[in-house]
C-alpha cells in the first residue's frame, strides 16, 4: 500500500492522514466546495475537489470519489465513520477498480448493517439479543408480538440510526398509532419502512466492545467503552473506558460475547459491537463495522494505534498484538465538542469560530480539526473536537477532563463544551454507572449558565 | 466562478509589507486576477508614516459571499495575529467591496459594501484595477481623493520597489501574455507591475450578446464599465466551460486551441472517469479565448478547461 485516499473530513480525515503518514504512505484528500478551506486539504499530500457542498453530490458522490482515487494513483481508500463507511456497495465498487477499501469485507458490512440479518446471525452463534421479532407485517402483527413479549416494547426501523423510526410502546392500545407513526418516520428517512419489535429495556447502560480482526483469522476484542451520555436524539456525548462500576462478571462476558460474534462475522477490520446492559444482563444491539468517533479512547487506555492497525491489516498484514498483548491501564475519557447548542436541545449552531483555544498537557489528546475563523459548513456533522483525558484511575481522568474543558475556548458558535463540563463535573456522573437516559434528566440550561 | 472586488487594508506598524502578505494569501481564496498599487491615506497628524495602507484585488472564487467573508476573516486572524502569547489586535482588515453585481442586504454582509462610495482609502485602490468604479471616484470630493495616494508618491524612493533592467524580448512576451489573460479573464483592463516593468493592457469593447447557456458552462461576470453618463454597457463575457465530475481530461481531435473559431455544434473535450466518456459541448459561435488544460490533465470537479468569448 502506497497512497490512500480518505473519502471523509473533519477529525477523522486528519486522524487517518496521521496513521496514513506515519506508515509511510502517501494521501490524497478529497473535499467539496464548502470545505476548500479545511484542514484536511492541506495536509494530505494531494487533493480533489469531488462536488458541491451538499454530502450527496460531493462526499457520498461515489463515481467522482473513486476516479480521484484512480487518477491519482491511490492503492486504497479509508472511508473514515459516516458517510460510505458503511456502504456495501460502495466496497465493492472499490474492489471492482482495484482499490483496496479499508474496512470489512462488503458481506460483512451488509449482513452487520442489517440490523435484522445482523441479530438473525448472532442469535445463531448464541450471542444473547434482546427478545424481538423479524421484520413486521402489519401493525397487528406488532401487537400479537408485543403481547408474547410484555410491556414495555421498542418499535424500531431496520435501517435505522439516530434515533429516528423508534417508538416505546407501553401498552396494547397505543401500538397501532406508534407503528404508523414510526413507519412513516423510517420511510422519510431512510426509504425502507420495514420495522421490528423488540423488548424495551428499562434504564440500560450502552455499554459497546472494540474488536479488531486480520485475514489471518484472529481476531482480539480491545475491550469496552461505556457510551451511556447521550444526547435525546441517542448520539454520544461522551464516552469512557473501563465501563465504571461494571461487575467483573459482565465485563468479562462482554468481551467473550463480543469475540464470538466478530468471529462468527469473519470479521477483518476494527469494528464495535454495541450492547445493552441492565443488571447482570447483556443485550446485543447491532455492530457498527467502521472505525467509531469515541475509538481513541480504547486507543488511550490500550496504547495501541486502532487505525494504523487499520490500514495494516487492509494491507494484508497481520495484528501487531495477540489478546494477552493488550492490557488497559488507568482510565480514559471522550468528551466531544460540537457545534450545538444544549439549551436548544442540541441544536446545530452554524457560524464562524472567531477564536479557537484546544487544551493540551500530559494525558490529554485532542483531535480536531478546528481552527480560529474555519467557517462550519451547514452540510455535515457537528462535531469540532474530540477531548480525550487519561489518568492512572477514573477520578484522575475525570480531573483532568475538568481541567482540559476549563481550557478549553471557543467563541463563534455555541458548543457542547460547558455542558461536557456540568457533567464530568456532577456527582450522578462521578459516582459512575449511568443509564442512557442520563442526560433526559440533567438540566442543560443550568449547566450552561455555570461554564 | 463569481469575480469579487476585496479591499485589504492595515494600520500596523509594519502595514505595507502584511498588506502585501494578505493579497498573496488571497490566492488560496480563487484566482487573483489583479491586484492594485499599495495606497497611504494621508496622516492625521505629523510625521512621514501613513496612517492606513489600502489595496485592492479582483479575485475569481467559486466561493459563496457568505463562505468568502468567512475565509476573509480567516486570513484576518492568520495574518493579523502579533505572535505572542496573549491575542494581538487585529492588524490587517479584508472586506468584500463588492461580488459580481450582487446585491445583498444581510448580517454583517453588506454588498456592494455599504460605505465604498465615500470611502476613498478603499475606492481609489479599487478603480486602478476596476474602472467600473472611476465613476464613483469622480463623486468623491477632490480633498478626499488627494489624502489617499500611491505609497511610492508619497515616500518616494525608498519604498521598497526595485529597478531591474528588463529584457526586451521578455518584456513584450509579459505584455503578449497580458493581453492574453486580461481577455481570457474578461477583464477591461489589467495592470502588472513586477520588477520594474508595468504592464497595462486595456480591452477595445466590441459590442457582443450574452453567450448560450450550456449545462457545464458558467459566465464570469466582467466589471460592466459605467459610462460617463452612468448607463451601463453591456460587455462581451466569456464563457468558462467547467469539469463537472473528476477524471483525466482528453481533448477531442482536432484539438482546439486559443483562438479558434468555434462554429455550431462542437466537443471540444471529455473527462474520462470510470470508463465512462463525459463530453465538454459547446454550441454556438465563439473564439478560444483560453484553453487552461492539457491533453491527459487530471481534473477535479469545478475545474475551468475552456474560456470561449461568444459571438453573435
Amino acid at each position: 500500500m502506497r497512497k490512500i485516499l480518505i473519502a471523509n473530513r473533519g477529525e477523522i480525515a486528519l486522524r487517518v492522514n496521521r496513521a496514513a503518514h506515519e506508515l509511510g504512505i502517501a494521501t490524497v484528500a478529497i473535499f467539496s466546495e464548502a470545505d476548500r478551506a479545511s484542514l484536511h486539504v492541506r495536509s494530505a499530500d494531494e487533493a480533489y475537489c469531488v462536488g458541491p457542498g451538499p454530502a450527496a453530490r460531493s462526499y457520498l458522490n461515489i463515481p467522482n470519489i473513486v476516479s480521484a482515487a484512480l487518477i491519482s494513483g491511490a492503492d486504497a481508500i479509508h472511508p473514515g465513520y459516516g458517510f460510505l463507511a458503511e456502504n456495501a456497495r460502495f466496497a465493492e465498487i472499490c474492489a471492482d477498480h482495484g482499490l483496496t477499501f479499508i474496512g470489512p469485507t462488503p458481506e460483512a458490512i451488509s449482513t452487520m448493517g442489517d440490523k435484522a440479518r445482523a441479530k438473525a446471525m448472532m442469535a445463531a452463534a448464541k450471542v444473547p439479543i434482546t427478545p424481538g421479532t423479524g421484520i413486521l407485517e402489519s401493525a397487528a402483527d406488532a401487537a400479537k408480538a408485543a403481547a408474547k413479549i410484555g410491556f414495555p416494547v421498542m418499535l424500531k426501523a431496520t435501517a435505522g440510526g439516530g434515533g429516528k423510526g423508534m417508538r416505546v410502546v407501553r401498552a396494547p392500545g397505543e401500538v397501532e398509532h406508534a407503528y404508523a407513526t414510526a413507519q412513516a418516520e423510517a420511510e422519510a428517512n431512510f426509504k425502507n419502512g420495514a420495522l421490528y419489535l423488540e423488548k424495551f429495556i428499562e434504564q440500560p447502560r450502552h455499554v459497546e466492545v472494540q474488536v479488531i480482526g486480520d485475514t489471518f483469522g484472529n481476531v482480539v476484542h480491545v475491550g469496552e467503552r461505556d457510551c451511556s451520555v447521550q444526547k435525546p436524539s441517542h448520539q454520544k456525548l461522551i464516552e469512557e473506558a473501563p465501563a465504571p462500576a461494571l461487575g467483573e462478571r459482565v465485563r468479562e462476558r462482554l468481551h467473550g460475547v463480543a469475540l464470538t460474534a466478530a468471529r462468527a462475522a469473519r470479521y477483518t477490520s476494527a469494528g464495535t459491537l454495541e450492547f445493552l446492559v441492565s443488571g447482570d444482563d447483556v443485550f446485543f444491539m447491532e455492530m457498527n463495522t467502521r472505525i467509531q468517533v469515541e475509538h481513541p479512547v480504547s486507543e488511550m487506555l490500550y496504547g495501541v494505534d486502532l487505525v494504523r492497525e487499520q490500514i495494516r491489516v487492509a494491507a494484508g498484514e497481520k495484528l501487531s498484538f495477540s489478546q494477552k498483548d493488550l492490557k488497559a491501564r488507568g482510565h480514559a475519557i471522550e468528551c466531544r465538542i460540537n457545534a450545538e447548542d444544549p439549551s436548544q436541545n442540541f441544536a446545530p449552531a452554524a457560524g464562524t469560530m472567531r477564536e479557537v483555544v484546544l487544551p493540551g498537557g500530559y494525558g490529554v489528546r485532542v483531535d480536531s480539526h478546528a481552527y480560529a475563523g474555519l467557517a462550519i459548513p451547514p452540510f455535515y456533522d457537528s462535531l469540532i473536537a474530540k477531548i480525550v483525558a487519561w489518568g492512572e484511575t477514573r477520578e484522575q481522568a475525570l480531573k483532568r477532563m475538568e481541567c482540559a474543558l476549563r481550557e478549553t475556548y471557543i467563541d463563534g458558535v455555541a458548543t457542547t463544551a460547558g455542558i461536557c463540563l456540568a457533567i464530568v463535573r456532577d456527582e450522578r456522573f462521578r459516582a459512575g454507572g449511568v443509564s442512557i437516559d442520563f442526560l433526559n434528566h440533567f438540566d442543560a440550561a443550568a449547566a450552561a449558565a455555570h461554564p | 466562478m463569481a469575480l469579487a472586488r476585496i479591499g485589504v487594508g492595515s494600520n500596523a506598524e509594519d502595514a505595507a509589507p502584511r498588506v502585501e502578505r494578505a493579497l498573496e494569501a488571497l490566492s488560496a481564496l480563487g484566482t487573483v486576477v489583479s491586484r492594485s498599487r499599495l495606497y497611504g491615506s494621508k496622516p492625521w497628524g505629523e510625521g512621514d508614516q501613513p496612517d492606513f495602507v489600502n489595496a485592492a484585488a479582483l479575485l475569481e472564487t467559486s466561493l459563496s459571499p457568505r463562505a468568502l467573508l468567512d475565509a476573509l476573516k480567516m486570513l484576518e486572524t492568520a495574518h493579523g495575529r502579533v505572535p505572542t502569547y496573549r491575542w494581538g489586535p487585529r492588524a490587517i482588515d479584508l472586506d468584500i467591496l463588492a461580488y459580481d453585481d450582487l446585491e445583498l442586504r444581510e448580517e454583517g454582509l453588506h454588498l456592494p459594501h455599504e460605505r465604498l462610495a465615500e470611502r476613498a482609502f478603499a475606492l481609489v485602490p479599487l478603480a486602478e484595477i476596476d474602472p467600473t468604479y472611476e465613476a464613483a471616484l469622480g463623486q468623491l470630493t477632490p480633498a478626499a481623493r488627494s489624502e489617499v495616494l500611491p505609497l511610492d508618491q508619497r515616500i518616494g524612493a525608498e519604498t521598497a520597489r526595485r529597478r531591474v533592467v528588463v529584457d526586451w524580448e521578455q518584456s513584450l512576451k509579459r505584455v503578449r501574455e497580458a493581453a492574453e489573460f486580461c481577455a481570457s479573464a474578461g477583464l477591461e483592463r489589467f495592470r502588472i507591475d513586477e520588477d520594474g516593468l508595468e504592464i497595462e493592457v486595456r480591452r477595445s469593447a466590441p459590442a457582443s450578446r450574452r453567450p448560450h447557456a450550456l449545462d457545464n458552462a458558467d459566465v464570469i461576470p466582467a466589471a460592466a464599465p459605467i459610462a460617463a453618463n452612468g448607463a451601463v454597457e453591456n460587455e462581451p463575457h466569456p464563457t468558462v466551460l467547467k469539469a463537472d465530475v473528476v477524471g483525466i481530461l482528453r481533448l477531442s481531435r482536432p484539438a482546439v486551441t486559443e483562438g479558434a473559431e468555434l462554429d455550431g455544434e462542437r466537443e471540444l473535450a471529455y473527462v474520462e472517469a470510470l470508463g465512462v466518456r463525459n463530453p465538454i459541448r459547446w454550441s454556438g459561435r465563439g473564439r478560444v479565448a483560453s484553453v487552461f488544460v492539457g491533453d491527459g490533465q487530471p481534473v477535479e470537479f469545478g475545474q475551468p478547461l475552456f474560456a470561449i468569448d461568444p459571438r453573435a
